[in-house]
């Protein structure tokens, strides 16, 4: 295990992709989302400032982090699910899954590996938005970062470690669909669904969409989602990886 | 004593033949060619041996036990290389070789040493540091090698080693086959260069239609006339018995 452990993680280090995709979503989600907040508390007049009113609740650092989790449930999804999907479809993409076979290296070891890999890198992601962020507010002065808006910026954390986990059961669709465009489609239709489940009142049941309205709704009135409801992203998380694993170590070159 | 044996070994796709109940074997110490047309089933053979295709019947043994349940142990002993060769494009030509090292099985503190002899062997030191999707074609192949080839495998597979290779690449491989095989490699290989075949081949094996038809004396003349005899009579051979039947 430890083989492929390094292994993956070179090819993760010397990724382009994944240090593209980690800087946007470490940069530009806080970025945008602390400009957004800025134009509202700014007292701005504009058709901007007007359309942002309408996504914006309260201030301060309820403000912030409320745009931090409307972006983070939707742009982490895409970003990290990106990354795990090239991790898993390049193999096929670029043709080197072959050399994965006849190896003391079994393939549910690699596949095991990569999601590892993953997870550690999605983690690191979704910490460093966070960090982003206080460094941002902090510096902008959206006030004191007390207890509240710690438990704030903490429920952006665990929605963007739900939303990777969410992210990495493309793992499975890259895989069995042998590449990169099977797989991004089956992600747009994700995030569609996921629209269309909390437009009817369905998404705290929808594993894809529940940590978006648990954050979004700070758990309160009729869009609450329970911790069974919520448990359902991990569990979903953990079939994907077993199936993964499992597909890995049996499919065949065709 | 290492060996590769194909034990009426089927598999075709979906209505299509690609391989039909195929017997092969590869001895320690031996270079086993197989020639034949494309889509003669040469690929398939290779995959199947290598566990990457499950036969639809007979057996794919190495050392005498089912590739299906071959263990880690036994995979730490085989080297391939079969259409793709190993290469990361992100990876430097080292990273690439290390990466195949480890994989391999290669223990921790014979890493290095390994990857300079290989890296060596293969003249690839002046693009050790260079990433692997600059390299040109034939470099990448010698890399594909190189990664294959860096655990000193007692069996090895290759299909069509001397691809997009210079005239001192393919010299290289064949020199590389030879010394293997001298110590006690158990190697098979495919090409369509039946004359680099002839120079360092034991048996030459002729696969036609997913069969092996006949064998070509590596010593012969004219084996190239040889080869077209044999595939014109099994096609000739297939008509009749078509028409017969």
């Amino acid at each position: 295990m430890r083989e492929a452990l390094s292994v993956e993680f070179l090819k993760l280090r010397r990724s382009p992709v994944a240090w593209t995709a980690g800087l946007l979503m470490v940069i530009l989600i806080p970025a945008i989302c602390f400009g957004l907040v800025s134009v509202v508390e700014g007292a701005g007049e504009g058709l901007l400032a007007e359309k942002v009113r309408v996504l914006v609740s309260g201030t301060g650092w309820v403000a912030f982090s409320g745009l931090l989790d409307q972006f983070v449930a939707s742009a982490l999804f895409v970003g990290v699910g990106i990354v795990v999907i090239w991790c898993f479809g390049r193999e096929f993409s670029d043709r080197t899954v072959g050399s994965l076979f006849a190896l003391p290296t079994s393939r549910g070891m690699i596949a095991a590996a990569k999601l590892i890999v993953m997870a550690s890198w999605s983690t690191l992601v979704s910490t460093m938005v966070v960090v982003v962020a206080i460094g941002l507010g902090l510096a902008g002065d959206l006030g004191p970062l007390d207890a509240a808006a710690l438990e704030e910026m903490g429920a952006v954390l665990a929605l963007g470690l739900l939303t990777s986990l969410l992210a990495s059961t493309l793992a499975l669709l890259a895989s069995v669909g042998r590449g990169y465009l099977p797989a991004i489609g089956a992600m747009a239709l994700l995030l569609m669904t996921a629209q269309m489940a909390v437009l009817f009142e369905a998404g705290a049941w929808y594993p894809f969409a529940a940590p978006g309205l648990w954050a979004v709704s700070g758990n309160q009135g009729e869009l609450m989602v329970t911790l069974p409801q919520l448990a359902l992203a991990p569990v979903l998380a953990l079939i994907g990886a077993g199936l993964t694993i499992r597909w890995w170590q049996n499919f065949e070159l065709v | 004593m290492m060996s590769i044996v194909a034990e009426s070994i089927t598999r075709s796709y979906g209505g299509d033949l690609a391989v039909d109940h195929l017997n092969l074997d590869v001895g320690s110490g031996e270079i086993h060619a197989i020639v034949g047309l494309n889509g003669a089933g040469k690929t398939t053979l290779m995959r199947m041996l290598m566990g990457m295709v499950k036969p639809d019947s007979g057996r794919a043994l190495l050392d005498g036990r089912d590739v299906a349940a071959a263990s880690p142990a036994a995979w730490a002993h085989v080297g391939h290389m079969i259409e793709t060769p190993f290469g990361y494009p992100e990876l430097t030509v080292v990273e690439n070789v290390r990466a195949a090292a480890r994989l391999r099985g290669v223990k921790a503190g014979d890493i290095s040493s390994s990857i300079t002899a290989v890296i060596e062997r293969f003249e690839l030191g002046r693009w050790a540091e260079r990433r692997a999707r600059t390299l040109s074609m034939g470099n990448r192949q010698r890399l594909g090698l190189a990664c294959s080839l860096v655990h000193r495998p007692r069996i090895v597979v290759l299909d069509e080693p001397s691809n997009s290779l210079d005239p001192s690449g393919v010299v290289l491989v064949r020199d590389l086959m030879r010394c293997e095989a001298d110590a006690g490699a158990a190697i098979l290989v495919s090409s369509h260069h039946l004359d680099e075949l002839a120079r360092v081949a034991h048996r030459i094996s002729v696969l036609h239609r997913g069969r092996i038809i006949g064998a070509i004396d590596p010593d012969g003349v004219d084996l190239e006339r040889n080869f077209l005899e044999l595939v014109h009579g099994a096609e000739v051979g297939l008509r009749d018995g078509g028409l017969h039947a």
